[in-house]
């Protein structure tokens, strides 16, 4: 089994990241997902829909390298090949503070110390964390530990998000704050992967979607793309295509 | 607030050190959970000056009689205990999941660090029992200076290797494939030091060459475990339960094992019913 992670010079320039999984697994000889293949442009919200199970937090694995199991090829392009990943449940270095966090992932993406600082302010400021920079995330409420995951990713600025879940225990401001920071990137040029199980949301903000069941892409493209693929009439909402395919 | 004009973790080194001492309190924090400092130091101070004392008698005042009828291969058995309990700890985090991996000189710093330290503590760990075993391979076995150096090296090199094909079996193999892996991977060096010990114990040279081929296994398996990919999950929980192995030996007494999650059953796997009848009685008699 392989996976080759590669930051990509020759890709297509508007593109940021290729995707192409033959099949991957958590071992046992058994795939979990295969066939899935897309493509995420500059400025495109490509959301990955399907049921509990379906294999999305999967792919999301597969395209990071976090399987061992995987037979895939991932091309990241962009300008600076680099991406964020925000995982469902937050994730977090139990001995450092909301700044240190952040002064940590600076530093890992090589950002100038200056340019951190002014950022970072920002971000606190935004997401209203400013009281809690030199807490320790663990006395943190789950709302402010995914506020912290968004923070970190958008610290970056990176060519590609790739966002787990993000809405999950997300109070409605912190929700709005996000999609607008989101829409900042993408007219930035960044590509935006997200998972998610909120089907309303994804239908207003997403651009294309992949639809995934049982481990296999069933649907791909624009909602009328989907709509087609599921036999939908014109008016018919993503939740209706969701409910037909899956 | 200090100001700050740079980042607080400029590479892989102030990250690991950060690590480091985090590992040392919490191991300290576990052991003074089980200990009173004051208690410990009515035993403590006593028990080193006995053994320093018994140590001491070793060299000067002969080996206690029922040493005579101590078989050679005991000696090698002994330091195998020590070679076989040899771990490597490399500080990944899950958190690094978020951003460390990407940026590859501070994962592979941090990992070559925590290889270093690790060695280091095999090392040491080997040296103490060895230096504990000295007498008896000095008086017993008539080891010369230069027999018992290159019998040492030849310890720890093995210990290095037995760790580093252990984890590099652990973070890749996973259930029964593991365990059936690890029996040869990790038996056959240990077979291979207990023979050299018995065979070569009087040919420094023999041991010193072995050595030189050991450390060059080593490098070989840091190298490619420096260039895997995919198994970041297993090295965080491999991690994980090296970090705790002192956690959980000293709460053995406290607290029961937890049970394995187990997604099927051991029987009757498709929920059948017993009986013919579906009335409440025999349902619930199903189930109890």
């Amino acid at each position: 089994m392989a996976i080759s992670i590669d930051v990509n010079d020759e890709m297509d320039l508007n593109l940021v990241l290729e995707v192409s999984i033959e099949e991957a697994g958590y071992g046992g000889g058994i795939p979990c997902i295969s066939d899935i293949c897309f493509q995420v442009r500059k400025g495109e919200l490509l959301g990955i829909i399907g049921p509990n199970g379906a294999g999305k937090s999967t792919t999301i694995k597969a395209i990071l390298g976090l399987l061992k199991h995987v037979k895939a090829k991932v091309s990241i392009g962009g300008s600076s090949g680099t991406y964020a990943y925000i995982p469902e449940q937050p994730i977090f270095y139990e001995d450092l503070t909301l700044w240190e966090h952040l002064d940590l992932a600076a530093a890992a993406y090589e950002i100038a110390y200056e340019d951190f600082v002014e950022h970072a302010e920002e971000l606190l400021t935004r997401f209203g964390m400013s009281q809690s920079r030199d807490l320790l995330p663990a006395g943190f409420s789950k709302g402010m530990k995914q506020k912290m995951m968004l923070m970190i990713g958008f610290l970056a600025k990176p060519d590609i998000y790739i966002v787990d879940e993000p809405f999950i225990g997300l109070d409605p401001r912190a929700t709005k704050d996000f999609l607008r920071l989101l829409e900042e990137e993408r007219e930035r040029g960044a590509g935006v992967l997200m998972s998610t199980h909120v089907l309303d949301t994804a239908e207003k903000i997403c651009d294309t979607f992949i639809m995934i069941s049982d481990g296999k892409m069933v649907a791909q493209g624009t909602l009328e793309d989907i709509r087609i693929t599921a036999g939908q009439p014109e008016e018919a909402s993503l939740f209706e295509c969701f409910d037909r395919l899956m | 607030m200090k100001s700050r004009r740079d980042y607080q973790f400029r590479g892989a080194g102030a990250l690991f050190w950060r690590r480091l001492k985090e590992y040392f309190r919490s191991q300290a924090s576990v052991f003074r959970s089980i200990s009173d400092w004051t208690v410990w130091l009515y035993l403590l101070i006593p028990g080193v000056l006995l053994s320093a004392r018994l140590y001491y008698g070793l060299w000067v005042e002969g080996l206690p009689s029922f040493s005579e009828a101590l078989p050679a291969g005991i000696f090698p058995s002994l330091m195998l205990l020590i070679i076989y309990r040899a771990s490597i700890l490399l500080f990944v985090q899950e958190g690094d999941v978020l951003f460390i991996r990407m940026a590859k000189r501070f994962m592979s710093g941090i990992m070559l660090r925590g290889a270093i330290y690790s060695m280091t503590m095999i090392g040491i760990m080997i040296t103490l029992g060895f230096v504990v075993l000295l007498p008896f391979l000095v008086q017993r076995l008539d080891m010369s200076t230069v027999e018992a150096t290159s019998y040492l090296l030849l310890s720890i090199t093995m210990g290095w290797t037995v760790a580093w094909i252990r984890h590099l079996v652990s973070v890749n193999y996973i259930g029964w494939r593991r365990t059936l892996l690890l029996i040869p991977t990790v038996g056959a060096p240990c077979f291979l030091y207990t023979q050299v010990s018995l065979l070569w114990r009087a040919e420094p040279l023999w041991l010193f060459v072995i050595s030189l081929l050991l450390v060059f296994t080593v490098i070989l398996l840091i190298r490619v475990r420096l260039k895997m990919q995919g198994t970041f999950m297993n090295d965080v929980q491999e991690d994980n339960k090296l970090r705790i192995r002192f956690t959980s030996l000293i709460l053995t007494q406290a607290v029961d094992k937890p049970r394995a999650t187990r997604i099927k059953t051991w029987m009757f796997r498709t929920s059948p019913y017993l009986y013919r009848s579906r009335s409440a009685d025999r349902r619930l008699a199903v189930l109890l």
